[in-house]
C-alpha cells in the first residue's frame, strides 16, 4: 500500500529548511573518472529529519505502507554549468521510533533503496524508497553521496576545431558528454 | 576514478545487500558477504560502513545490528568482496537489508609487456647515435580488424594500435648478436593484442635485403588484472624472403 496522500511528499527540506538536514559536509578533490568525462569528485555527507507523527498504525496494524522519502541540501553543491555524470548514493538509519499503541505492536521499517539523485541548478535532490507497518518511523536518516560531475573550468586544455578556432567550454563539455553517453 | 598525482584509482560501491536472517530467539549471529564485482592490486586501502535499513518484527525484545564490515581481496581472482557482521534477536525478528558503502584506493594497473630484440650482426650494426640510445625500432601492441565493404567494394583490413613504443636503451652486442630491449606500457586489459616490432630507418650500418621480419610472429599476448605484465616478450630480426 502507499503512504496516506496526505502525508506526501516526506521531504526533508534543507533547501528551505536547514535545520531539517545537520551534520552536512561537503568534500570535493579533482579526479578523473575511468569511464566519462568526469574531472571533480564531490562527497556530500550529513543527517535527514523526518520529524513527523503521522497516524502510522492506520486501525489494522498489518499492512506494509511505501512511499519515498526525499531529501535537499542546505547548501549549493554544484556551481554553474556543472554536469552530474556519475553517481552513488548510500542511505541509512539514524534514528527509529517505535511506540507500544495501536492494534498491534509488530512493526516493520525499511530503506529498500536509493532510487534517485537529481540536480536543478546547483541544487541536489535525494529520493529513497521507504516502506513501514506499525507504529515505527525512521526519524533520521544517515546519507552520503559520491559524485562525479564534468566542471569545464578544470580542463587543462580546450582543443582547438578543424578551422584552428578555440571552441567554448560549453560545447567541449556537450562533445565530451555525447561521447560519454555513445 | 583515479585520484592524486601519481594517480591511483579511487574505486566507489555502494548498494543495498538483500537477505533474510531470523532469530530464533537468542542472539543470532551470521556474515554477509557482497560480491563487489572488481579486482585490485594486492596493495590496496579500503573503507567501508554498513548501516540497517529493513527488518520486522513480532511483538517481542529485539536486537538488530551491523557490528562489522570489512573488504576482503579474494585470493583466487584478485575480486574484491564486502564481509558485514549482524546478528539479530527477537521472537521473531528479522532482518532483510544491509546498506553499504565502500571506497577501494588501489594501486594502478601499469600493464606492461617487454622483451628484447635480436638480430646477427650480420646484418648489420647500430650507428653510433644508436649506440648511444637513439631509437632503433618501434614497438606496437594492436590488431588487424576488418572494414567491411562499402558501396559494392571489396572488404579490407586496418592495423588498429592500442600501445606503441620506441626503443631508447643502448643496445647491447653479445658474441653474434646486437639485442636491445622494449618496454610497452598502457596495454589495454583482458584483450588480445598482436606485439610488432619495425625497424626505424637508417639506425643500422648496413641495409637488410631485401628487408627486416620478425620472429616468431605473429606474437599474441593478453595482460589481464591478475596479470598485469609480461616479460620476456622476445624477437629476432631476421632477413625476409621474396619480394615484400
Amino acid at each position: 500500500m502507499s503512504l496516506p496522500s496526505g502525508w506526501l511528499p516526506f521531504t526533508a527540506d534543507g533547501a528551505s529548511f536547514p535545520d531539517q538536514v545537520t551534520d552536512f559536509e561537503i568534500v570535493s578533490v579533482p579526479a578523473r573518472s575511468t569511464r566519462t568525462a568526469a574531472n571533480l569528485y564531490v562527497q556530500v555527507a550529513g543527517v535527514a529529519h523526518f520529524d513527523w507523527d503521522p497516524i502510522w498504525d492506520d486501525g489494522d496494524g498489518h499492512n506494509i505502507y511505501r512511499g519515498d522519502l526525499a531529501v535537499t541540501m542546505p547548501q549549493q553543491v554544484l556551481q554553474q554549468g556543472d554536469a552530474l555524470v556519475e553517481w552513488t548514493a548510500m542511505a541509512g538509519m539514524r534514528r527509529l521510533d517505535r511506540d507500544e499503541e495501536g492494534s498491534t505492536d509488530d512493526f516493520a521499517i525499511a530503506l529498500d533503496e536509493v532510487s534517485s539523485v537529481h540536480t536543478a541548478g546547483g541544487d541536489v535532490r535525494l529520493t529513497m524508497k521507504a516502506a513501514y507497518q506499525g507504529d515505527a518511523w525512521l526519524l533520521r536518516v544517515s546519507f552520503l553521496l559520491d559524485l562525479l560531475i564534468y566542471r569545464p573550468s578544470l580542463d587543462r586544455v580546450a582543443p582547438p576545431d578543424s578551422h584552428g578556432r578555440l571552441r567554448d567550454w560549453a560545447e567541449v563539455a556537450s562533445v565530451r558528454l555525447k561521447y560519454v553517453d555513445g | 576514478m583515479y585520484v592524486g598525482n601519481p594517480p591511483r584509482e579511487l574505486m566507489i560501491f555502494t548498494g543495498t545487500a538483500v537477505f533474510d536472517w531470523k532469530s530464533k530467539a537468542k542472539l543470532d549471529r551470521n556474515e554477509v558477504v557482497v560480491n563487489l564485482g572488481a579486482t585490485s592490486t594486492e596493495a590496496f586501502q579500503s573503507t567501508s560502513t554498513c548501516s540497517l535499513a529493513s527488518f520486522s518484527n513480532t511483538d517481542s525484545e529485539m536486537i538488530f545490528a551491523v557490528d562489522a564490515s570489512w573488504v576482503v581481496r579474494r585470493a583466487d581472482d584478485a575480486g574484491l568482496e564486502l564481509h558485514a557482521n549482524i546478528a539479530v534477536q527477537g521472537n521473531d525478528s528479522v532482518l532483510n537489508r544491509i546498506s553499504y558503502h565502500v571506497q577501494v584506493l588501489t594501486d594502478p594497473v601499469i600493464a606492461k609487456i617487454s622483451g628484447t630484440i635480436r638480430w646477427n650482426k650480420s646484418l648489420g650494426d647500430p650507428t653510433e647515435a644508436a649506440k648511444g640510445g637513439a631509437n632503433m625500432f618501434r614497438v606496437a601492441a594492436g590488431n588487424l580488424v576488418s572494414v567491411p565493404a562499402s558501396g559494392g567494394g571489396f572488404g579490407s583490413t586496418k592495423w588498429v594500435e592500442a600501445a606503441s613504443t620506441f626503443t631508447t636503451a643502448a643496445p647491447v652486442q653479445s658474441g653474434d648478436f646486437w639485442a636491445v630491449a622494449y618496454v610497452l606500457e598502457n596495454v589495454p586489459l583482458s584483450q588480445q593484442f598482436n606485439v610488432v616490432p619495425a625497424l626505424l630507418d637508417g639506425v643500422l650500418t648496413s641495409v637488410i635485403v631485401p628487408y627486416a621480419t620478425f620472429m616468431p610472429a605473429p606474437r599474441y599476448v593478453e595482460l589481464t588484472p591478475n596479470d598485469p605484465t609480461a616479460t620476456g616478450v622476445d624477437f629476432e630480426m631476421i632477413a625476409g624472403q621474396g619480394v615484400r
